[in-house]
């Protein structure tokens, strides 16, 4: 089952150069021939896609579309980095020395995660960003905290999978330090399942941004997001089901996008694992 | 028995410590972050030296943080979780109110997509790499990369704006009339199951797959039984645990899913008292219902954790041997 819709060549792909696009679009956003995403055209209101000047149409108070989709894309992108890198660093930090040390340090660290994870997760987000804040940088903090514990999680059991092996063995029998055990032998060998399941967490951090924003939680009004468009349409459903539906198949493009790129790398990764 | 006793005696302990952890975060939430309650009470225009300190030590907050926490966790255990500073409402009379709400569209979900995944999982580990097991694999993943809010959006736009079948948004309480309670309850609880459906079709396909491989199954087949009765009785049965395996896990999620659900067809749950909270920098009702929300969660894995280790005898015993 593992990476049975990744296997299909052209899917994948497909996902890689989605994502890409994406990535470049929201890197060099300044540099497109599209309209500010923030300037208004009143007279030219919910156009439909294909308008002349407007590719994608405008909104209830004529901004373009694509324009808001690609500056949008901006902050999915970043909150999305942001729970990647936070998760990779912190969470693997974690689950290896929990991993290797085994014992108390292992016993507690786990524990600590045990419980960020007890939150149900948007609750405690919601909950978080009540007192931290909603700038940009306070939702990908508290994104990128919360990320950790399942990267730890996967780190440490990585890691256990590793210790006894013969060349851990051989390095720590030979004398090395601990620290050249977990940077040389163990690191190595842990980081690319975490990869792996970091870009299916990056379509997943897409969307919990998405829920934020689409409940007014995230960041504000003036700065574009896929959620708060999606928010945004929800009152034009009737005619204009465009302003809900574009904004909607963007965001779940990416997050299936990423959810392939993620079995895609599983895959393999566990396939130079057995060999 | 004794071995299955103690690891239940280890799991409570474990438990308590969680909870008491819970607590502390949620207490710390309001206690230790930027912004005075107290200022919040007042609003901009009423703070002077006087009303500030005044209205400060009223809160309690001149004492050490050590012991307001005890006082606080004291009225927690008996059920007080403060009053609303804004409403002045207490907030555990509010959560009252609103958890029925929540709680019925959290039962109708997890109803909907364990019913509805069924049929998907059992066919599609039957013919696994088929065609149609493919078709059935790939929906269920592309499923999973749809959002909530957008499966709820697209509901409303076929079954209420286009179709007008059912109602787009509004409660009325089952206590009122059951079948109008049905007919408001039905999208959204539909919103909340089909992400969890998605989930629950790829974890019954691939165990139906791989029981289908064992011998009984085999043997059944020979026996010449009716296919239905091969499916639901030899397959379906042995691969129903691993549904209880993934239950905690998804209450979290629909736990998550109502808070959507609830802000966009205004329902009157716990989800909508949250937002609402949040809005109004509400903050001891977002400390109340964070923390109630986070019990629940806990408790309810807990007790999943224990119904899976009580039904299945292989674990029951795993365990024993590896206790002993």
């Amino acid at each position: 089952m593992r990476g049975a819709v990744a296997r299909h060549g052209i899917v994948r792909t497909l996902s890689f150069v989605w994502i890409a696009l994406v990535i470049l679009a929201a890197i060099f956003a300044s540099l497109l021939p599209i309209p500010k995403p923030d300037a208004l055209d009143p007279f030219r209101r919910l156009l439909l896609p294909g308008s002349a000047g407007h590719l994608l149409g405008t909104d209830d108070l004529g901004r373009d579309i694509l324009s808001r989709l690609i500056y949008g894309a901006r902050v999915s992108l970043i909150v999305g980095a942001a729970s990647f890198v936070c998760g990779l660093i912190a969470g693997g930090a974690i689950g290896i020395v929990a991993g290797y040390a085994k014992g108390k340090v292992e016993r507690v660290l786990m524990w600590a995660m045990d419980v960020i994870l007890s939150f149900p997760a948007l609750v405690l987000l919601i909950g978080l960003v009540a007192y931290v804040g909603r700038s940009l940088f306070d939702i990908s903090a508290v994104l990128g905290f919360l990320a950790i514990p399942i990267y730890a999680r996967i780190a440490r059991a990585q890691t256990l999978s590793f210790t006894e092996r013969d060349f851990v063995l051989a390095a720590r029998a030979s004398g090395s330090r601990p620290r050249d055990i977990l940077l040389y032998e163990l690191l190595p060998n842990v980081w690319p399942p975490m990869v792996a399941y970091g870009l299916v967490a990056v379509g997943l951090t897409i969307v919990v941004e998405g829920s934020l924003s689409f409940l007014g939680l995230s960041v504000s009004a003036p700065t574009p997001s896929w959620g708060g468009m999606i928010a945004g349409g929800e009152n034009y459903l009737r005619n204009d089901p465009g302003l809900v539906l574009i904004p909607s198949a963007v965001m779940c493009l990416t997050v299936l996008a990423f959810n392939i790129a993620g079995e895609a790398l599983g895959a393999k990764t566990s396939k130079v694992g057995r060999a | 028995m004794s071995g299955l006793g103690g690891r239940i005696g280890r799991q409570v302990v474990a438990l308590l410590a969680t909870l008491l952890a819970v607590s502390v975060l949620s207490f710390l939430l309001t206690s230790l972050l930027p912004g005075d309650p107290a200022v919040a009470i007042l609003g901009p225009s009423g703070i002077t030296q006087q009303s500030l300190a005044s209205a400060r030590r009223a809160l309690g907050l001149d004492h050490p943080l050590v012991q307001r926490y005890w006082d606080w966790l004291g009225n927690v255990v008996h059920g007080n979780l403060g009053s609303s500073f804004i409403t002045h409402i207490s907030v555990s009379s509010e959560l009252r109110q609103h958890l029925p709400v929540t709680l019925e569209l959290i039962v109708l979900a997890t109803i909907f997509s364990v019913v509805l995944a069924i049929p998907f999982g059992i066919w599609s580990g039957y013919r696994a790499g088929r065609a149609d097991d493919r078709i059935i694999s790939l929906l269920a993943f592309a499923g999973l990369a749809v959002p909530t809010f957008v499966v709820a959006l697209m509901l409303i736009l076929v079954c209420a704006v286009d179709l007008h079948w059912l109602p787009a948004s509004g409660w009325v309480p089952l206590t009122q009339s059951p079948w109008q309670n049905f007919r408001s309850a039905l999208l959204p609880a539909l919103a909340l199951a089909l992400p969890q459906m998605a989930v629950n079709v790829r974890v019954l396909r691939s165990d139906v797959a791989a029981t289908m491989q064992s011998d009984f199954v085999t043997f059944a087949v020979a026996k010449g039984l009716p296919l239905r009765k091969i499916l639901f009785r030899h397959a379906f049965r042995p691969s129903s645990l691993s549904f209880v395996t993934v239950m905690g896990l998804q209450i979290g999620f629909l736990l998550g899913g109502t808070v959507i659900v609830e802000n966009l067809f205004s329902l009157p749950g716990i989800g909508q008292m949250l937002v609402q909270s949040i809005l109004s920098r509400d903050l001891i009702t977002v400390q109340g219902l964070t923390l109630f929300i986070a019990t629940g969660f806990v408790v309810i894995n807990f007790v999943v954790d224990l119904a899976y280790s009580l039904i299945d005898p292989r674990i029951r015993r795993g365990r024993n041997i590896a206790t002993v």
